[in-house]
């Protein structure tokens, strides 16, 4: 009870305090730093659950260690080089990955987005492609180049490389008639409409896609690895968990899901600089 | 005044009579599929006048624009523009669209907006200048800095002017420009027409399907019938210059024109309705 009145006062105390300009501002930087508290806590909340419920039993025998445990192997595992070796084994096929998604979908998105038939004979394709799990293809990925990196390449590929795809199909096809219409009437040509109209317009969707993408490239990477064998932090996990190492395969998951979540910051980072005249960005002041 | 003497006297060696017609259109139609939008719209425009192309909603008043344009291709018919058949956008004929927010990009200040299409038109060294005397002109002196998002709508929709009026156009196509701003907006931003098109001595071919705007901006207002559209009159408005908006408004001339137009934009929308 008390809480709720709190928190629906909190806005209009905010709205009424400030000025009408820095008001947005100020409840945004406000809002951040709340956020992260509230996301550090939550996480130190988890920590502690974990702890209290390994020490004390609750979990099956030999399954899962405490989370004290998990975290000092976690750091002792940053003092390895075997630990470094694994991950940049798998960010690095990640990466490759991601770059080859952009070369293949690029052309492919303008070619769907812009041709109709085109359009229009290979969406059934693609709806099928879509769904196919990645996992699914490691034996023939396995049959075609054995486990190495050049099966791991092909997954994430043929796994990761929708979500761009399919943003940037989009994207070409936002492309707003009425700025098309000015490019035309001002006879843009062809330089200055795909520099200052095409690649703006789809700046965003593509930066959604590619972070997407990019989560998915990681995931494909560490399953293929465990599966398939090829190195990486997935076969490290695979070799802890056969040796009964437990603590150092759950901080190995952990390297994982931190690795996962650094890639998503990045794109989000760049987001920022690049989309700043963007609704979901920009700070609205009129004049 | 200093853009005057850029603009080449055309016409010398033509027929007397059609020495000064800049844009016309000759039984010009466009059909989507079955339906008949334009059913053969005729009408001259001369150089350095103000035509209000006024016609209820549906008649067809942004595709004709569009076909003016060279943006859209009629099913028959043509326009000529300056003595040739129009096939795609003219070079000398600039288009003011009537939604600012989304034909000036978000992610260009309006200095960069107003200067896109000058690129492939005039070179680096006399933009500035230029630039700087379109924003003076539309009241945006100061202003090239921003982006259109950090305006307000009448200011996007001055920017988007300026843009036309940077490119130097012969003719400047404007399309309902005003619908989307306030009343008090609008007000501004039509006698802001009227003084661009005097200092920059353009041609301006105002769509709209405001009667009063019509009356107010044109030197003449061609009235457009429903779909499908033929002009239903071509009305000359005998109001002094310059015009005021509330000296002109109260003209008795003004009350019988824009009646006059209002009875036809009327009988036009019944006639559509009983079709």
């Amino acid at each position: 009870m008390e809480m709720t009145t709190q928190i629906r006062q909190l806005p209009a105390q905010a709205r009424e305090g400030t000025g009408r300009r820095t008001a947005p501002r100020r409840s945004f930087a406000a809002g951040r730093t709340g956020r992260m508290a509230l996301g550090a806590g939550t996480v130190v909340a988890v920590m502690a659950v974990w702890e209290v419920l390994a020490r004390s039993g609750a979990f099956p025998p030999g399954s899962i260690p405490p989370a004290s445990a998990v975290l000092a192997e976690f750091i002792g595992q940053l003092g390895t080089l075997g630990f470094w070796e694994a991950l940049w084994n798998t960010v690095s096929v990640a990466l490759l990955g991601l770059l080859l998604i952009v070369v293949v979908a690029s052309p492919l998105a303008l070619l769907i987005g812009l041709v109709r038939p085109v359009q229009e004979s290979v969406w059934f394709v693609l709806e099928f492609l879509k769904p196919i799990p990645p996992v699914a293809l490691i034996p023939l990925g396995l049959l075609l180049w054995g486990p190495s990196p050049g099966m791991k390449l092909f997954l994430i590929v043929m796994g990761a490389i929708w979500p761009l795809l399919t943003q940037l199909i989009y994207g070409i096809r936002e492309i707003n008639g009425v700025g098309a219409e000015m490019a035309r009437s001002y006879r843009l040509g062809r330089w200055l409409t795909v520099s200052r109209l095409v690649v703006p317009s789809v700046l965003p969707f593509a930066l959604t896609g590619l972070r997407i993408s990019a989560s998915i490239a990681v995931i494909v990477a560490v399953v293929t690895e465990m599966i398939g064998g090829a190195a990486g932090l997935g076969q490290n996990i695979v070799v802890a968990q056969s040796a009964g190492a437990l603590a150092e395969m759950y901080a190995l998951i952990l390297a994982a899901g931190l690795l996962g979540l650094a890639i998503n910051a990045g794109f989000r980072g760049l987001a920022k600089p690049l989309l700043f005249w963007h609704p979901s960005i920009r700070q609205e002041g009129t004049l | 005044m200093r853009m005057t003497e850029t603009y080449p006297q055309t016409g010398t060696g033509s027929a007397p009579g059609s020495a000064d017609v800049v844009l016309e259109l000759q039984a010009l139609q466009k059909s989507y599929g079955a339906a008949k939008i334009l059913a053969g719209v005729d009408f001259q425009i001369r150089r350095g006048e103000f035509v209000c192309v006024v016609g209820p909603s549906g008649s067809g008043k942004t595709t004709l624009l569009k076909c003016m344009a060279g943006l859209l291709e009629p099913s028959g018919g043509q326009t000529v523009f300056e003595g040739a058949p129009v096939t795609e956008p003219p070079a000398k004929l600039a288009v003011v669209f009537q939604d600012y927010s989304r034909s000036l990009l978000p992610w260009m200040t309006v200095w960069a907006n107003v200067e896109l299409p000058m690129r492939n038109k005039f070179g680096k060294a006399e933009r500035p200048a230029r630039i700087e005397s379109v924003l003076e002109a539309v009241g945006l002196a100061g202003k090239g800095s921003l982006y259109p998002w950090q305006m307000s709508g009448g200011m996007q929709q001055r920017a988007a002017i300026a843009r036309g009026l940077a490119y130097q156009p012969d003719v400047l196509l404007m399309d309902e420009p005003f619908a989307a701003v306030d009343a008090q907006t609008r007000i501004e931003l039509e006698d802001l027409v009227l003084r661009v098109r005097a200092e920059f001595d353009t041609t301006v071919v105002f769509v709209t399907h405001d009667i009063d705007e019509a009356v107010y901006l044109g030197d003449r207002v061609i009235v457009l019938s429903g779909a499908p559209t033929t002009v239903s009159r071509n009305l000359a408005v005998d109001l002094p210059a310059p015009r005021n908006q509330v000296r002109t408004k109260s003209l008795p001339e003004y009350a019988r024109l824009r009646a006059e137009v209002f009875e036809l934009i009327q009988s036009a929308k019944s006639h559509a309705t009983i079709r």
